[in-house]
């Protein structure tokens, strides 16, 4: 008797779960309305923009997130609600549904892993939310890339390889007293590009056989972290008179270039270009004599600018959202870094 | 000379907090359901009050259910960890398991294809994981703390070494993960009923098993326990495989929201989400006391805060400031409450 009230119970709540608020998850959400989403109609009136990014306590995504308030406020009527998603994927998730859930009109996100880029997709063209990647691109399950701002890691890589082969070459190293220190959060595939980037371009400029030997050092991206690997480093290899340093970023190239300064390695014997050149600029407007002899600079303002500009267009004049806008880089140094926009806060 | 007499161990609490004394009026209602879970619950609403006055999307079905959807990582970790705390413990690997058996998802499934293999071979390492932090903690007689300290970061390694430090295979196309990602149940999300099955499993132990006393018993006088029979190092060691499977569950449930195994994403920093989620919720460091319920409830102030300050538009490094405030002014709250005299180191 016991038994079958159980039994009525478990399918009484078996046909209640199939009729009522039950899903598999694999249905597509019903696509938000157009005077929500800013879908093919386009819209007019107040909009709202969820801008979401990693490690936005960093001052190239701080500075991005400034661009695009400043794209919002020359469109008018424009909001950018910003979220940090540091490095972590799953907030990524929760920040796109709660930016769905709320009905903002687009989305444009920097995720902190490209695998997620399927499920954030699925999560946004499901909501009929146009959505765009900065800095890292990201496709969908099918392969097929979702609107791009921002910059090839690959090419900013080649970019940081050909300055440093051309200081090199100038400087007339000996490459067996010399040695090559990259430095990148190893875990990080858009850190990883770079690096590799800039030894490809490095070794097809001065060719292999001048190539001096490369140290990797995982590091967190940060500058003390850098500082730590850098001076073990500096230890074990007492033989290098010579430094090569590159990096994810600044942080990196920085930390380094200060722990082999720090190690009594004379500025003239390093050559570090950064990436982004936020910190190597501190030296170069203080006069120092440093190892930073020259960094990349990406302006994030341009970044934000540029991507917040044409969501607004496709939410607002349903203008499609460009695959791919790359924004220009600069070679900077302490002789150019104030008139190619580099601000040294 | 005789054996020393067995002394009575503590047994658990009548409320989801602390021991209650009899009385009348208003009071005695309020602490047999949790001055704590009273407290908490006023918060949650005042909170969604004055977000939702700013910004009514705040009320919208969807964003609950995102607020859901965002708490129960944190909510499993926190809700396990309070086991730990009740226990006198503290378990801080608990976002390495996650991410090691996270990545661990996801390269089996990859390999395999076999959603059930893919989750079962995870949940079996995190009970090693845990059962190797206990088996440090009572043979190795290192304290939880820095014994967990090394795991945390031993576990991360394995992860990081055995992907190669990338996200690894893709769940996305799995119609088993994907319930988990998006699917839902009563118009509840999957993963907000993994949650609220977790939680209420784990209730029900500390509340109405022996297992569950003993662990208060443990936390509130270890000698007093063993004293009166409790095999404390089973005890111990229990609870620590529950945190490996915990944040093993933790671990596949973000890779199912993340459609990837990912070795560090998603799992690095949350084990001090979770002691701040069980802290807020009233578990006191030093043993003895805490309720699910009442993390529970602090896991969900905390999502809340969280999704109304994005909502208002704060800027996000505020967020920060206000986890911290929180937890600050709810554990002070606590121990003025606690009537404890105000010199030297709080106990």
């Amino acid at each position: 008797m016991r038994i079958s009230k159980i039994a009525a119970a478990g399918l009484a709540a078996a046909l209640l779960a199939t009729t009522f608020g039950c899903s598999s998850g694999q249905e597509s959400a019903p696509p938000a309305t157009s005077a929500d989403a800013g879908g093919d109609g386009g819209a007019s009136g107040a909009i709202e923009i969820a801008f979401l990014q990693k490690q936005g306590d960093q001052q190239y995504f701080v500075d991005e997130i400034a661009g695009a308030k400043k794209a919002a406020d020359e469109a008018g009527d424009v909001t950018i609600t910003s979220a940090d998603l540091g490095d972590d994927a799953n907030k990524a998730i929760s920040e796109v549904e709660a930016a769905i859930a709320r009905g903002v009109q687009g989305i444009i996100i920097v995720v902190p892993d490209q695998a997620v880029g399927p499920n954030v997709i699925k999560l946004a063209t499901d909501a009929g939310i146009p959505i765009m990647a900065a800095d890292d691109g990201i496709v969908d399950d099918a392969g097929n890339a979702a609107p791009f701002t921002g910059f090839n890691g690959t090419d900013m890589g080649n970019k940081v390889g050909e300055k440093a082969a051309e200081l090199y070459q100038a400087a007339g190293w000996d490459p067996a007293d010399t040695a090559i220190l990259a430095s990148w959060k190893q875990d990080l595939s858009v850190c990883t590009d770079r690096v590799e980037g800039a030894l490809d371009k490095f070794t097809s400029i001065v060719g292999a056989d001048k190539t001096p030997r490369e140290i990797q050092v995982g590091t967190d991206n940060t500058p003390t972290n850098a500082q730590d690997k850098a001076t073990a480093t500096l230890t074990a290899n007492s033989d290098v008179k010579h430094w090569i340093v590159w990096g994810c970023n600044d942080e990196n190239t920085t930390g380094v270039t200060t722990a082999l300064q720090n190690g009594g390695v004379a500025p003239a014997d390093i050559i570090s270009v950064g990436l982004g050149a936020y910190l190597a600029c501190k030296d170069w407007a203080a006069g120092q004599d440093t190892g930073n002899k020259a960094a990349l600079y990406i302006s994030g303002i341009d970044v934000g600018y540029a991507a917040v500009k044409a969501m607004v267009a496709k939410i607002r004049d349903n203008t499609p959202l460009p695959p791919e806008t790359i924004a220009a880089t600069y070679m900077a140094d302490a002789s150019n870094y104030e008139s190619v926009g580099v601000v040294c806060t | 000379m005789s054996d020393p007499t067995p002394t009575k161990a503590p047994e658990a609490p009548a409320s989801d907090s602390a021991p209650v004394k009899a009385s009348s009026g208003i009071m005695p209602f309020l602490r047999k359901i949790g001055v704590e879970n009273v407290a908490l619950v006023f918060a949650i609403i005042a909170l969604a009050g004055v977000i939702g006055s700013q910004n009514a999307s705040f009320f919208k079905p969807a964003n609950i259910a995102a607020i859901g959807n965002y708490v129960v990582i944190m909510g499993l970790l926190a809700v396990v960890q309070t086991v730990v705390i009740i226990m006198g413990g503290i378990d801080i690997s608990v976002g390495s398991i996650a991410g090691l058996s996270s990545v661990l998802a996801g390269m089996i499934f990859a390999s395999s294809s076999n959603w059930a293999f893919s989750m079962i071979v995870p949940l079996a390492v995190g009970a090693v994981c845990g059962l190797f932090n206990g088996c440090v903690v009572i043979f190795g007689r290192i304290t939880p703390l820095i014994a967990t300290l090394a795991t945390l970061s031993s576990y991360k390694g394995i992860a990081q070494l055995v992907s190669n430090g990338r996200a690894q295979g893709y769940t996305g196309a799995d119609p088993v993960y994907i319930f988990f990602a998006r699917g839902s149940v009563l118009f509840i999300p999957a993963l907000v009923w993994v949650l609220i099955i977790v939680a209420a499993l784990i209730h029900v132990m500390l509340r109405y098993t022996r297992v569950g006393r003993d662990i208060y018993a443990v936390g509130g006088n270890d000698m007093a326990a063993r004293l009166s029979g409790i095999n404390v190092n089973q005890r111990i060691l229990t609870v620590f495989v529950l945190a490996g499977v915990v944040a093993a569950i933790a671990g596949i449930l973000i890779t199912a929201r993340t459609g990837s195994g990912q070795p560090v994403s998603g799992s690095e920093g949350m084990e001090m989400l979770a002691v701040t989620g069980a802290a807020l919720g009233g578990a006191a460091l030093r043993g003895g006391k805490g309720s699910i319920i009442s993390t529970i409830f602090a896991v969900i102030l905390l999502g809340v805060l969280m999704n109304g300050m994005t909502l208002l538009g704060i800027n996000p490094f505020w967020q920060n400031i206000a986890q911290g405030a929180l937890l600050i002014s709810a554990v002070v709250i606590q121990q003025l409450s606690s009537g404890e005299r105000r010199v030297g180191l709080p106990k």
